[in-house]
């Protein structure tokens, strides 16, 4: 460690860095304590902690309004659109890593050009044609537009991590007569599993937190999906901080707890794409 | 590791095999064409037609929408709210997200652990990022109006999202949630830096800025012009930070495009105009994209 007095090198570099720091910190907490402070301490002057924590919002939330019933679709949406997504993905993935055939580059660009792709150009055309397949106000077509915004990550991710194992492994495996497909199943997807898991994840926190598609897509206010719902109520009624708060706080609790097991893993798969232009 | 250069490519699969390759690839590339091909078609298709109702007749009419979009004020107002909009945040998150890189590079207590949780924030809901600065923000109750009243830099509260604040508020609360981004792609192309060469020239006395400009900037600039041309797209095209924050007031204040587009088509129901400028919002994406590869492809050439 060395010496401890404060350089001004040290400072040039503590202070700014605190100021990062308390800029992406602050709003958190503020969140965090509005919610424990009751309906007084939030309206009156702002206090730095709550003087009496107290879970008032947190029972209203989950109690007095459809939160929990916006939380079970977002689960459901957000579960679905992970699995169909690894599925998708997986055998995108090994196709474009092991296969060779004609247009395989056509294919893996094609992927990549979703992302440069807004959903404000396709929502109207998406809006009709799941309004034509009966599909309109159903988790089903919310599902399925997500996982558009979830497979080029996950394709890129897989195909990244299917490229480094050695294709000994499948080689002997074949001569033991293995299929290509089981092949998949037991060398590839087991020896991926970081990848995996960064793939399921990201599809999960993506889905989780779209708001153009499921609020267009969906009407009923049971079918709603977190952001949907939150958003609904700062526009229908005086505005409830305490509840808003509250809900958003709860609302992120899942990406914060899933950032925890693969963030790292995360930001290697989101970079390698930037990284080999 | 490149992708078409494994050793692979010395084994010849058979037909049988070509098939299943492409049979593993079909569902994702249907499932992107179905989502992304029939709505580009589709759109070019309803900007030549008359078309208010989903379900009502479409009579072909030639290009009276463009000229109904491009006669209209209002489009030509909304385009120079969305280049203010993307050019405005450009400005904001580039730089800074590229300064906090730098600093985050440094060697101190905890580095490793910021350098992960940064991108957190970008990680959360548009939604819950508006709504916690909408509180933050609120001329009444907020904390920053309370701060900035109790230690006098300003007399009254400031209303952040009145007519003349709403666009500077919104580009900064979106691009608090951006910067992150930017960080961290500027953090993974930083790791490239050889420190041996860094460490160098620092022995044979080049400033802090030279080593910057000469060593450090040249390996990141490929990450940072991708990075940037990713965001400008994007921005040009972001619509839920702006509606959830502003719905495009006060008094079309912070009325961008593809606000717009959301308007016409779910409002007030006038799919032919909000067709027409989705077609309009694409062709300016094309040349955003095509400027950027001709940019890049010239030096890319000189590789």
């Amino acid at each position: 460690m060395g010496r401890r007095h404060a350089s001004p090198a040290r400072i040039a570099l503590y202070l700014p860095l605190a100021g990062v720091l308390f800029l992406y910190l602050f709003p958190g907490y503020w969140t965090l304590a509005s919610s424990l402070k009751s309906l007084t301490d939030l309206m009156g002057a702002p206090t730095a902690f709550p003087l009496q924590p107290v879970l008032e919002n947190y029972q209203d939330v989950l109690g007095g309004t459809p939160f929990l019933v916006f939380m079970r679709n977002s689960l459901i949406v957000a579960g679905s659109v992970s699995v169909l997504t690894l599925v998708l993905a997986s055998t995108a993935a090994y196709s474009l890593s092991r296969f060779r055939y004609p247009g395989r580059a056509v294919f893996s660009q094609l992927i990549l050009l979703v992302y440069l792709f807004p959903g404000i150009l396709l929502i109207i055309p998406v809006f009709v044609m799941m309004t034509r397949l009966g599909l309109y106000n159903s988790l089903v077509a919310v599902v399925i537009t997500h996982v558009l915004f979830t497979l080029p990550f996950s394709v890129w991710t897989l195909k990244l991590f299917f490229d480094t194992i050695p294709e000994d492994l499948e080689a002997a495996a074949r001569i033991d007569g293995a299929s290509r497909l089981s092949i998949l199943r037991v060398i590839y997807l087991p020896l991926s599993r970081p990848g995996i898991a960064a793939a399921a994840i990201f599809s999960f926190v993506v889905s989780w937190n779209e708001y153009l598609f499921a609020s267009v897509l969906v009407a009923d206010n049971e079918l709603k999906t977190l952001p949907v719902g939150i958003a609904g109520w700062t526009s229908s009624y005086a505005i409830q901080w305490g509840q808003i708060t509250a809900a958003s706080v709860l609302t992120i609790l899942p990406a914060i707890v899933l950032f925890a097991f693969i963030g790292r893993l995360f930001i290697r798969g989101l970079t390698a794409g930037a990284m080999r232009e | 590791m490149g992708s078409t250069d494994t050793p692979y490519s010395r084994r010849r699969w058979l037909g049988p095999e070509d098939l299943l390759g492409y049979l593993l690839m079909i569902p994702s590339v249907v499932w992107v064409l179905g989502i992304i091909l029939y709505p580009l078609v589709f759109n070019f298709w309803v900007s030549f037609h008359r078309m208010s109702m989903v379900e009502a007749q479409a009579p072909y009419v030639g290009f009276a929408n463009y000229a109904a979009v491009l006669m209209n004020l209002d489009f030509w107002s909304s385009l120079r709210l969305t280049c203010v909009w993307t050019f405005g945040s450009l400005v904001v998150i580039v730089p800074t997200g590229l300064t906090i890189a730098l600093l985050l590079n440094r060697d101190f207590w905890g580095a490793k652990v910021v350098r992960t949780w940064i991108l957190l924030p970008w990680m959360f809901p548009v939604i819950v990022i508006t709504l916690i600065w909408r509180w933050i923000l609120d001329p009444v109750v907020g904390v920053l109006n309370f701060l900035l009243v109790q230690t006098g830099l300003v007399a009254s509260p400031i209303s952040f999202l009145s007519a003349s604040k709403a666009m500077t508020t919104v580009i900064l609360v979106n691009s608090w949630r951006w910067i992150p981004f930017m960080t961290v792609m500027v953090l993974a192309a930083l790791q490239t830096v050889p420190s041996e060469i860094l460490e160098a020239s620092r022995v044979d006395g080049a400033g802090a800025w030279s080593r910057f400009r000469w060593i450090t900037f040249p390996h990141i600039s490929p990450v940072l012009s991708v990075t940037t041309f990713m965001l400008t797209m994007w921005l040009f095209n972001m619509f839920p930070p702006v509606w959830l924050m502003t719905q495009g007031g006060p008094g079309g204040a912070t009325l961008i495009l593809p606000v717009k587009i959301f308007i016409e088509g779910f409002q007030v129901f006038r799919m032919s105009e909000a067709a027409t400028l989705s077609v309009i919002l694409l062709l300016f994406l094309a040349s955003i994209m095509g400027l950027y590869f001709r940019l890049s492809g010239e030096r890319v050439g000189g590789r």
